[in-house]
């Protein structure tokens, strides 16, 4: 997994949480690398899954709660790095029919060995788009607050509804819908 | 807290923690980038090996095509030699042929005899025609096309050259009119190619025209100060060409209908020969046909004369071509069936002519005599053409004749040799009656008008 997604995720907990839960949190992990992280980096994903349990067990917050706040925060930190991906978008259905085959070709194109989650545009109409996610690390949570945060980027949060139906056992693949009201 | 026994640490324990995580991230983010670099040199260095490996690869590949054109190259000059060589081995036979099948035509014949001899000489002016076609035309394609830069009146060369065709009109039953506008009396350029367009529109014309009249319109002007403007219309009342054909007519191997082959002969390259002299000579030729005949335009440039050298005749009016006049003319030459066939063309020409076996007794009876006009071999024993030639020039003569070459070699450089030499012309073997009688009826023409230019001075 890319350092950025531990980076951003221990700075969601400093801003959201504190410093101190944040210390205490990778402090209370038997990390190998002792919690320090590098967004150009690469490591286990099992790290971030005990960071969240970590972080679950200290606010009492269940962890699908904790990462659709972090696909909240996440959002707000990629349109604050990259406003190019945002050139010439209008709406948060524009914007996620062209995660898989715009942004992900460009995170490709820095990093080769990146293992990045599919976001696959099942049908697009002016009203409604659907997705179909899948993932080796199970995060439809993060990706449902990625695509809540989406729309209240473009201020659509009163007119675009987001609805997840997960498709299978483990909850992968998961069909997002978001319809124009 | 959720926690029974939360961790004890201190703020200080706690920044420094932090400082020592994110000292730990730094450096491995610069480790990450050397790595990448790394693999970045690794990746510029293999892709400059590939370029490297291409620009052998071209370079090998280069001068394998170049070997190959080279190659090809030798192939094409190859053939093109063998070519020459056998258009020279073919014509040399073929000159025995027509000239003693145009002797045996003097001779007492019944009519079967005539008519089978007529087929044979028929077939042999064709077999010679298509040899000097095919011959010239690799010559030009191959780009060997030399034109020669020698002065002459436009006007006697038109005259001489529709003369030619005179017999064969007449002898259809058509008028052949020579229009000539407001032509200079000298230009410089190679006439001899002038005359072949000229004699090969002509010939076309008169062949395809059965009843009527072939005109033949001359004029031209100044174009700038050193460049004059030959135009040439040749109109028929002949039976047209048919527009599909038009397009075509210059190209190599075309003929109007594939049925004109059997009807009317001719090799399809004579039109294709005159289009390459007409731009290589700064003109063109263009064609317009219709059910009632066709007129071929062409134009040619020639450089302009300020004022015409003393040895070019003065300009000659129209129907100024006079009957052969009676000349001193020489022979040299020591093959006894060229002395036979020549001897007797001349004759027909009403000219007697002297006769020397070799080239040193050539020079010596022109020193002795008063030849108007020699007819030189190139190859004899004791002296050549070229040696008999230089030593005539040398001679101090009350009047140099005009000496014209023999020779079955047909290329340029021969001429261009024989010109050097001081020879005044060049007929390739077999030569016909209208070669003599051209050169005849020229040199009668230069002696009239030097006698001219005499008589007034």
């Amino acid at each position: 997994m890319k350092g950025i997604v531990f980076t951003k995720f221990i700075e969601m907990v400093e801003e959201e949480f504190s410093i101190d839960t944040a210390e205490e949190m990778i402090g209370a992990c038997d990390l190998p690398n002792g919690g320090s992280y590098t967004s150009v980096g690469t490591y286990d994903h099992r790290e971030l899954v005990a960071l969240l349990l970590q972080l679950s067990k200290m606010s009492g917050r269940p962890v699908p709660d904790l990462l659709r706040a972090y696909g909240n925060f996440l959002f707000g930190q990629f349109a604050q790095l990259y406003p190019g991906f945002f050139d010439g978008v209008t709406s948060s259905l524009a914007f996620a029919a062209q995660i898989d085959d715009v942004i992900h070709v460009e995170v490709l194109k820095l990093y080769p060995d990146a293992q990045l989650p599919r976001f696959q545009t099942v049908s697009w109409t002016a009203d409604e788009l659907k997705l179909l996610y899948r993932s080796d690390r199970h995060l439809g949570d993060l990706a449902e607050g990625l695509l809540e945060a989406c729309i209240a980027h473009f201020g659509e949060a009163g007119s675009v509804s987001l609805r997840r139906e997960n498709l299978a056992e483990l909850g992968e693949p998961v069909c997002f819908t978001m319809t124009r009201r | 807290m959720l926690h029974d026994d939360p961790p004890v640490t201190s703020p200080v324990e706690r920044a420094m923690r932090r400082a020592a995580r994110e000292r730990q991230a730094r450096q491995e983010a610069e480790a990450l980038l050397e790595k990448k670099s790394l693999e970045l040199y690794h990746t510029n260095e293999k892709l400059r090996l590939q370029a490297q490996e291409l620009e052998d690869l071209v370079r090998v590949r280069t001068a394998a095509l170049e070997k190959a054109v080279g190659t090809a190259q030798a192939a094409a000059s190859a053939k093109s030699d063998f070519l020459a060589m056998m258009s020279h081995e073919i014509r040399t036979p073929l000159n025995g042929i027509i000239g003693l099948a145009d002797l045996l035509f003097l001779s007492p014949l019944d009519d079967e005899q005539s008519a089978q001899l007529g087929l044979l000489i028929q077939s042999s002016h064709t077999l010679l025609a298509l040899i000097n076609d095919i011959l010239d035309f690799s010559k030009i394609e191959a780009g060997h096309l030399k034109l020669e830069e020698r002065e002459f009146d436009p006007a006697l060369e038109l005259e001489s050259t529709a003369a030619m065709f005179r017999p064969t009109a007449a002898a259809k039953g058509l008028d052949l009119e020579l229009l000539l506008g407001d032509l200079p009396s000298a230009v410089r350029g190679d006439s001899h190619r002038l005359r072949q367009i000229v004699s090969n529109i002509l010939s076309n014309a008169i062949k395809f025209t059965s009843a009527g009249e072939v005109s033949v319109r001359a004029g031209g002007g100044m174009e700038g100060s050193g460049t004059w403007r030959l135009d040439l219309e040749v109109q028929d009342t002949g039976i047209g060409i048919p527009q599909a054909s038009v397009p075509h007519l210059f190209e190599p191997f075309s003929q109007a209908d594939s049925s004109t082959t059997r009807k009317f002969g001719g090799t399809g390259l004579g039109l294709a020969i005159c289009k390459r002299l007409a731009e290589a000579m700064g003109g063109g030729i263009s064609v317009e046909s219709g059910p009632g005949g066709s007129a071929f335009h062409f134009h040619v440039r020639f450089d302009a004369v300020a004022s015409p050298s003393s040895s070019s005749p003065a300009a000659a009016g129209s129907g100024h071509l006079a009957s052969p006049c009676q000349l001193s003319i020489l022979l040299a030459e020591d093959n006894a069936i060229n002395q036979t066939v020549a001897l007797s063309l001349l004759g027909r020409l009403g000219q007697r002519t002297h006769l020397a076996q070799t080239g040193r007794k050539a020079v010596e009876m022109i020193a002795a005599g008063d030849y108007d006009l020699v007819f030189m071999d190139m190859q004899m024993p004791e002296m050549d053409g070229i040696e008999a030639t230089k030593s005539v020039r040398r001679l101090d003569l009350k009047k140099q004749p005009r000496i014209i070459a023999l020779t079955a070699n047909a290329f340029e450089a021969d001429r261009e040799r024989c010109l050097a030499a001081g020879m005044d012309g060049f007929i390739s073997k077999p030569f016909r009656l209208e070669d003599l009688r051209r050169q005849v009826c020229d040199t009668c023409l230069k002696c009239q008008a030097g006698a001219g230019r005499v008589a007034e001075g």
